[in-house]
């Protein structure tokens, strides 16, 4: 099993970059870097890190075909993977729906427009002249000066069972909003109706993660995420784990008129059990364990990591990395 | 080699800092009066101490990137890490680098002290 950990760069970069360095040096294999208007460009953060580490592969967990054109996520990447030596990949999906609405950007035929963002950014990094008439994207003649020296990896970030499966088809490896066995056994099985005889495919379980010995800080660290988890579930995910509609719109509710003490205090047990892995190093171990045995190749450690990042990265290292095959 | 006397004496002298010169004097003070191990473990909470920092004071970016050059090649338990680590907790947690300036040169007295 190898582990990927991801980074939201809204502290300071120097932060960010120590625990890039950290998870290299603990073992990890990749960084993803969110992407979002309001913190830290996910490039440059990316690209600091890089410059501070030498093996681990780093890249936005995800960017999206909204925010930034296809045309400059090849830029970007093309860039990163110069000045990392060749550890670029791409982490790519729809988007955060409240954050672009505030830009008064329209998601627009989201399976499509990062089925067609990967299509332009494969061809560009090829060192194609591109010419594209799609649903989303008019391209005519555009091309990069610098042309990538390998293939670099673009990873879908997918949920729903349209972006699963087109993740199949195009992906070369998927980043599943998840950790629960349902909805991990469900994109399995749709990467795979998209996948058809094209060969392996990397299936990644990008999940919020919270260790520590003491299983209560551990679980109130997550609860934040949970929580906004909850509150933004499409109702499919909803009833595929008896979550009651009407209990993810209270939690909705009291984020809306942030009164984010009461939203937190709403998250149930099942709730974190459905969408975090947290609590002792042994209750994580465990619930990686079972993940391994599903398909899944890599588990990514999303926010919080834990109620105190470093350490909590100790216990990874100490724990976990190198104890599930 | 060691000497606890210095490490006291940095933490002495933390009073009297009035300028950069005084401040980097200090740190050399400090970090002079610890043993390997001992520079090593006080890096790793002075490390632990500024990634917690929630403070409003920014950290310059050449320091900030200085540490993070060490801690790549695994010199922030050197000499001159550990003086640039209370350099850069100094300015964003001075109280929490001078209780754990004064926790390590507790800890040289008791470990130098006869019984």
């Amino acid at each position: 099993m190898r582990f990927g950990v991801e980074f939201v760069p809204r502290e300071d970069f120097w932060k960010i970059a120590s625990y890039g360095i950290m998870a290299e040096k603990f073992g990890f294999d990749s960084i993803w870097v969110t992407h979002h208007f309001n913190n830290q460009d996910v490039y440059i953060i990316l690209t600091t890190i890089a410059n501070y580490t030498e093996r681990i592969l780093l890249g936005p967990g995800v960017t999206n075909p909204y925010l930034y054109n296809p045309v400059l996520n090849a830029s970007a990447l093309l860039s990163l993977d110069r000045v990392s030596g060749g550890r670029a990949m791409l982490g790519i999906g729809a988007g955060d729906r409240a954050t672009l609405n505030c830009l008064g950007i329209e998601m627009k035929s989201p399976v499509s427009a990062v089925e067609e963002s990967i299509t332009i950014i494969r061809r560009l990094l090829a060192g194609e002249t591109v010419s594209f008439d799609g649903e989303i994207f008019k391209i005519q003649g555009a091309t990069l000066n610098i042309k990538a020296n390998r293939d670099i990896p673009i990873y879908v970030g997918a949920q729903g069972p349209k972006m699963l499966e087109m993740a199949g088809r195009v992906g070369d490896g998927v980043l599943v909003n998840a950790s629960h066995k349902r909805d991990l056994e469900y994109a399995v099985k749709q990467i795979k109706k998209g996948r058809g005889n094209r060969g392996e495919i990397d299936v990644s379980a990008f999940t919020c993660f919270s260790v520590d010995f003491d299983p209560i800080k551990a679980r109130r660290a997550a609860e934040p995420i949970v929580a906004f988890i909850v509150a933004g579930s499409p109702k499919a995910v909803l009833e595929r784990h008896d979550i009651s509609q009407e209990d993810s719109e209270t939690i909705r509710k009291f984020l809306e008129r942030r009164k984010f003490k009461k939203a937190f205090e709403s998250v149930t047990d099942q709730m974190m059990d459905c969408f975090s892995i947290y609590g002792t190093p042994a209750d994580c171990l465990q619930r990686i364990e079972e993940i391994s045995k599903l398909g899944v190749s890599q588990v990514v450690l999303g926010s919080p990591i834990g109620p105190n990042k470093k350490r909590s990265l100790e216990i990874v290292r100490d724990e976990i990395i190198g104890k599930v095959p | 080699m060691n000497n606890p006397l210095l490490v006291g004496e940095g933490v002495r002298n933390l009073e009297k800092i009035r300028t950069e010169k005084d401040l980097d004097k200090m740190c050399e003070e400090i970090a002079e009066g610890l043993s390997p191990e001992e520079k090593k473990a006080f890096a790793d909470k002075l490390l632990g101490i500024l990634l917690d920092s929630k403070t409003e004071a920014r950290l310059d970016s050449r320091l900030a990137r200085t540490i993070l050059y060490l801690e790549a090649h695994d010199m922030l338990g050197s000499k001159f890490g550990v003086t640039q680590l209370i350099k850069a907790s100094m300015i964003l947690e001075p109280e929490k680098t001078i209780e754990a300036i004064e926790e390590v040169s507790e800890t040289r007295k008791i470990i130098s002290a006869p019984f």
